[in-house]
């Protein structure tokens, strides 16, 4: 297949740790969780029988977020990125593929953050913000030291061509 | 006018400058009206027993004034003037104090303004940021001489505005704020004649032709990095009609006034080098008739018919709110595009309109982060089309009855589209070769786009024809990323390269079925999308490598050239 080659024949995707996948499984079933509380609870609270239709919407709304959750791996290995010569590539999504390139001169700002599930992994999310709100460069479950470095890296790239708006 | 006299050493260092002394007055203009109103109401009766016999005045009906009969029964005559000398007084003061305070100053990095007394506020929009220098005008504010002069800035809301100048101080402020920001963001700029990969072109209209008109004429295209000179306003600034020609002769004060009210703002040198494109009233009426809002309104309107036919004749009511979505929207668009006129400045590319309020908008060069061309279905016979742009100051929410909402064009036939496309992204500039290609894009059967792939009519349906991307000019640093899509509403979009923030090569669902994929090239936000659906996959990915490398090749040739250009004693110390 083509689809592991391109865009980049000659380097590796670099990954984001795989660990970032169990958190991204704990937060889909945490989300599960909710949706079965809140179904417990329209179902108890109200006096009279709902209708067949509420049990089938909440049973597949359910089903649907489980897939969901299943595929956090599946989903995580496709998070991808290289440091290519004059921009940083970028990938994610299998349902939703997305291929971006960024020139490293449209970088304005880089972005570490570390919610409290990922500080435990001791895992960091690294956002690489443009201009545009549309390039949504988004490296989620990197391990900490290496968002770190990669930042700097990557500051140190656009200081050299650095370029208008 | 009424400010400090304007410095005229060192260049770009002006004083601190106060607004229009009468500013206060428009400001809290609709105060004062209501209080005015409440006086007159009172004194009618007054006023009128003066010049009628009492059985006129009783003809009219009871009269109201108690207030003012109670006043005087009660002898308090003396004490209500007294308070309302007190309370006009401490208007008047504030207003004088609030005048004061506001300032502002061009400097050689920055616009800047300061006002409040209690809340001081101070306001910095750095030069090389400013995105447009807008003048607007109320119906009032016409009336009265004043201008709003307005700097917009990239970034949501950041914006600096001075209210209110005289209209021609306004104007030759905006002129000081437009040299500067060409001197400090020179490099910026994209002059067509400094083309870094040798492609040198000559530019017959992008310079300023000498002008041989009138004396007032060739103030308007001083050398960079010299401010209009100190002077007269009424010479420096000279109104203008909507033939884009400066009122002749000297002019009364009374005459003065009017023709400040009915000033076009429409640069004069661009006359010369016919750089001036208008729009017909009656086209502009027969474009919005035609539009798609007024389709969607009439097919709305077919459909309450029916329903009122077939159903219950209850769904008539309905007529009301679609018939006042109706008139707003014939009112606003007829309003926004009145008098429209787009010229190319010396600094930039001024664009105005407006019926009651006007608003000009001068938008550096360089500015312009795509180009969307439109044609509803009902102007196809026609061949009008309409032009909007995507720039970084403006905000999508922005929606004031008088704002042209990034429109640079209402409606216009090809002629005018290309032109205004040459003028906005320096395309072209009067070559026929490339004025051809963009004519071709627009109206011509797609030669030299990728089009859609061999499935995509199940996602494009009727536009699946049309469908095509392009890379134009890749080899220069001019090169544009071009979209054509549409059926119902064909578009052209165009992107300068150089503007690109990323680029994205997508596979949503229904697309990675059908072995299709997305392209899209990120800009500032803004209202027009760069995006091309239904591409074949493999064509998609070289399109794609294509698209990434020019865009680094073109933003680095860049980057290049204004670390070679912008050296210290030019980009800094020229100007301090």
């Amino acid at each position: 297949m083509t689809d592991t080659e391109w865009p980049t024949p000659t380097e590796t995707w670099q990954r984001v740790s795989p660990k970032f996948a169990w958190a991204d499984l704990a937060l889909n079933l945490l989300l599960v969780l909710v949706v079965g509380v809140v179904y417990l609870l329209v179902t108890t609270l109200s006096d009279e029988r709902l209708p067949l239709v509420v049990h089938l919407v909440f049973a597949g709304v359910v089903l649907v977020m489980l897939i969901n959750a299943v595929f956090a791996f599946r989903r995580v290995k496709a998070i991808g990125y290289v440091l290519r010569e004059d921009d940083l590539l970028f990938r994610r999504g299998i349902m939703f593929e997305r291929v971006i390139a960024v020139p490293y001169g449209r970088l304005q700002l880089v972005d570490v953050t570390r919610g409290p599930l990922l500080r435990a992994l001791g895992l960091a999310t690294l956002k690489f913000v443009t201009a545009s709100v549309a390039t949504g460069v988004n490296l989620p479950g990197l391990p900490a030291a290496e968002a770190e470095a990669l930042r700097d890296r990557l500051v140190e790239l656009a200081e050299t061509r650095r370029s208008g708006l | 006018m009424t400010a400090d006299p304007i410095a005229p050493e060192p260049p770009l260092e002006l004083p601190w400058r106060r607004l229009h002394p009468l500013s206060p007055l428009l400001r809290g203009g609709l105060f004062l009206l209501v209080v005015a109103g409440i006086i007159v109401a009172n004194l009618r009766d007054r006023v009128f027993e003066v010049f009628f016999p009492s059985d006129v005045i009783d003809a009219m009906g009871p009269n109201e004034s108690d207030l003012i009969d109670y006043i005087v029964a009660e002898r308090l005559v003396i004490w209500v003037l007294l308070g309302l000398l007190l309370v006009i007084g401490i208007i008047v003061g504030i207003s004088w104090l609030a005048w004061r305070f506001s300032t502002f100053r061009i400097t050689g990095e920055a616009v800047e303004s300061r006002r409040g007394i209690l809340f001081r506020q101070h306001r910095r929009a750095p030069l090389e940021r400013i995105q447009s220098v807008n003048l607007q005008r109320s119906l009032l504010a016409r009336i009265v001489g004043l201008t709003e002069v307005e700097v917009q800035t990239a970034g949501q809301g950041g914006k600096v505005s001075l209210q209110y100048l005289g209209h021609r101080e306004a104007k030759l402020v905006r002129e000081q704020i437009l040299l500067a920001a060409a001197a400090a963001g020179a490099p910026a700029t994209l002059a067509p004649d400094i083309d870094s990969t040798g492609d040198a072109q000559p530019a017959p209209t992008s310079t300023p032709a000498p002008v041989p008109a009138t004396d007032s004429a060739t103030e308007f295209a001083p050398a960079p990095a010299q401010p209009a000179q100190p002077g007269n306003p009424a010479e420096l600034a000279p109104a203008v009609d909507f033939a884009g020609q400066v009122y002749g002769g000297t002019a009364s004060v009374l005459d003065g006034r009017l023709r400040d009210l009915a000033d076009f703002d429409i640069d004069p040198s661009a006359r010369e080098t016919g750089m001036l494109i208008k729009v017909p009233v009656t086209r502009l009426i027969a474009s919005i008739l035609l539009g798609s809002e007024m389709l969607a309104v009439v097919v709305i309107a077919l459909a309450i018919v029916a329903a009122s036919i077939w159903g219950s004749p209850m769904a008539l009511a309905g007529f009301l709110p679609v018939g006042l979505v109706m008139v707003s929207l014939l009112i606003s668009q007829f309003n926004r595009g009145f008098n429209f006129a787009l010229s190319r400045a010396a600094d930039g590319v001024r664009v105005g309109a407006g019926l009651t309020a006007t608003m000009t908008e001068t938008i550096p060069f360089g500015r312009v982060h795509a180009v969307e061309a439109l044609q509803p279905i009902g102007w196809r016979p026609f061949g009008w089309w309409k032009v909007r742009i995507t720039t970084a100051g403006h905000s999508v929410a922005q929606g004031g009855q008088n704002k042209l909402q990034n429109t640079v064009l209402p409606v216009g036939r090809i002629d005018d589209v290309l032109r205004v496309v040459e003028t906005l992204l320096h395309e072209g500039d009067g070559r026929e070769d490339r004025r051809a290609a963009l004519s071709e894009a627009l109206v011509g059967d797609g030669t030299g786009f990728v089009g859609a792939g061999r499935r995509a009519a199940w996602l494009l349906w009727f536009g699946t024809r049309r469908a095509g991307i392009r890379i134009e000019d890749a080899e220069s640093t001019h090169a544009s990323l071009r979209v054509r899509r549409g059926w119902f509403t064909r578009t052209l979009v165009i992107m300068p390269i150089q503007r690109a923030q990323s680029v994205q090569l997508g596979r949503p669902f229904a697309h990675h079925l059908l072995g299709l994929a997305t392209l899209q090239a990120h800009t500032v936000l803004g209202p027009i999308r760069v995006q091309m659906r239904g591409v074949d996959l493999e064509q998609a990915r070289v399109v794609f490598d294509r698209l990434a490398g020019t865009v680094v090749r073109v933003q680095s040739d860049e980057s290049h050239w204004r670390r070679g250009t912008a050296s210290p004693n030019v980009g800094e110390a020229g100007l301090e």
